[in-house]
């Protein structure tokens, strides 16, 4: 036996083979784990905690490949995290409720139809935006031509700006997504706190204190460590400039 | 069968497949039992979490053991589960009956020792690849490094742990002397 060929044989006796008995024991075991997992959203967002690193988060491209295969999963992310890019656009069209659904269900249906044709996955997120805009400014048309209201010419000026406007929404929902992310690797402490303290309107020290059990003044330097925790990890995911409310750079501001 | 419930499927069996040689490995790595037995199961949880990402992956457990590994560097700090000195009473292995398993059991100790006296990233090399089992692609993908740099730290690792082994037996040869 060489030294090479003995020391693998050593090696090999290191490892950590379970015998059938406990095999069967764990294996059961991770089944009541994934049946918790998927009943659980608590337990979802402590393990989605673990993945902290943005390259294994299944990215724009990984989505559109799937979606376009027709795997529900991955369409339903996609209308989770684009969902409220789409909704923030109807708003700057000061849409009505049912305008705003009618546009946003239009918009989904273009992108089942019209998704094997994104030439390049990673542009979904601004093929929806100007989707999006496309379906506003159709029904405002609409309401005009049937004697509602009319947009004036200084209307028609402020929606032009609003494309302006739509680099930054699609940078902001980027942003939502990478802090959603970070915020749900936190600790479930820091997490609550955090919630509260960004509900709108925020909640009252004293209402934090009760629902956390925590005396009031210890949640001021408690709140300065989750978020310098949430700032660094932040950081680390959107790969940005780590500040704690990072502004949105307009493209071409300052040139 | 929904698709989510064939996605549990699909994760089960790669779990009755890969998790004794993740937990081999992290116990490998200095983590105790416990730990070892709660970063495994997490750790096949996160790839369910991304299983439409990572089935689509030639190698999954390549994933599996990615997030096992940055747990581990994580939780070590909170749980301690650094290298304490091992003492062969602490083995769950066969107790030495006769002079080749008192060998044995001595050559593990040695190796083990050994392993924690390299630096972490040969360390790792050599255990993913010649305790857990990896190919060089999946310990390159676990590592985040490329597979040139996975036999560098491999075979600079095994160089090491020949020279600590044959160190070990000249020292005892000389004692027995």
């Amino acid at each position: 036996m060489t030294a090479d060929e003995e020391l693998d044989a050593i090696l090999a006796t290191l490892g950590g083979e379970l015998d059938d008995a406990e095999l069967g024991r764990r294996a059961a075991r991770f089944r009541s784990a994934l049946r918790r997992l998927g009943d659980d959203p608590a337990e979802a967002t402590r393990i989605d905690g673990l993945v902290t690193d943005a390259r294994d988060d299944p990215s724009v491209i990984a989505l559109v490949t799937h979606a376009v295969q027709a795997d529900p999963v991955a369409w339903n992310e996609i209308v989770e995290r684009y969902a409220p890019l789409v909704w923030s656009i109807c708003g700057r069209f000061q849409l009505s409720a049912g305008d705003r659904e009618d546009v946003a269900q239009n918009v989904w249906l273009l992108l089942v139809e019209r998704l094997g044709e994104l030439r390049q996955p990673a542009a979904l997120p601004g093929w929806l935006a100007t989707t999006t805009r496309r379906e506003c400014l159709r029904v405002v048309t609409a309401a005009r031509k049937s004697g509602q209201p009319q947009t004036t010419p200084e209307e028609e000026r402020q929606f032009a700006d609003h494309d302006a406007g739509i680099d930054e929404e699609i940078l902001i929902a980027e942003r939502n997504a990478a802090l959603g992310e970070a915020l749900a690797g936190l600790p479930d402490r820091c997490q609550q706190m955090l919630a509260m303290l960004l509900a709108d309107p925020p909640h009252s020290y004293a209402e934090i204190s009760a629902t956390l059990q925590i005396p009031v003044g210890s949640i001021g330097p408690q709140r300065a460590r989750c978020l310098e925790r949430l700032r660094r990890s932040y950081a680390l995911i959107a790969g940005g400039p780590g500040e704690a409310t990072p502004g949105i750079r307009r493209r071409g501001a300052g040139a | 069968m929904s698709l989510e419930e064939e996605y549990d499927d699909q994760v089960a069996v790669l779990y009755r497949r890969s998790a004794g040689r993740v937990q081999g490995f992290l116990i490998s790595m200095g983590c105790d039992r416990g730990l070892a037995e709660e970063i495994t199961d997490d750790a096949f949880l996160a790839a369910r979490r991304r299983w439409t990402h990572v089935r689509s992956f030639d190698e999954p457990e390549g994933y599996v053991f990615k997030i096992a590994r940055n747990e581990r560097s994580k939780r070590q700090k909170e749980h301690d589960c650094r290298a304490k000195e091992l003492h062969p009473d602490t083995y769950d292995g066969p107790r030495a009956a006769s002079d080749d398993l008192a060998q044995l059991v001595a050559d593990r100790i040695v190796v083990r020792q050994a392993l924690r006296q390299l630096p972490a990233r040969q360390r790792e090399a050599v255990i993913l690849r010649a305790i857990a089992g990896l190919s060089e692609a999946a310990t390159a993908q676990a590592m985040g490094v490329s597979v040139g740099s996975v036999k560098r730290y491999a075979s600079e690792g095994r160089q090491e742990l020949r020279r600590l082994l044959a160190d070990y037996r000249r020292q005892q040869e000389g004692n027995s002397q």
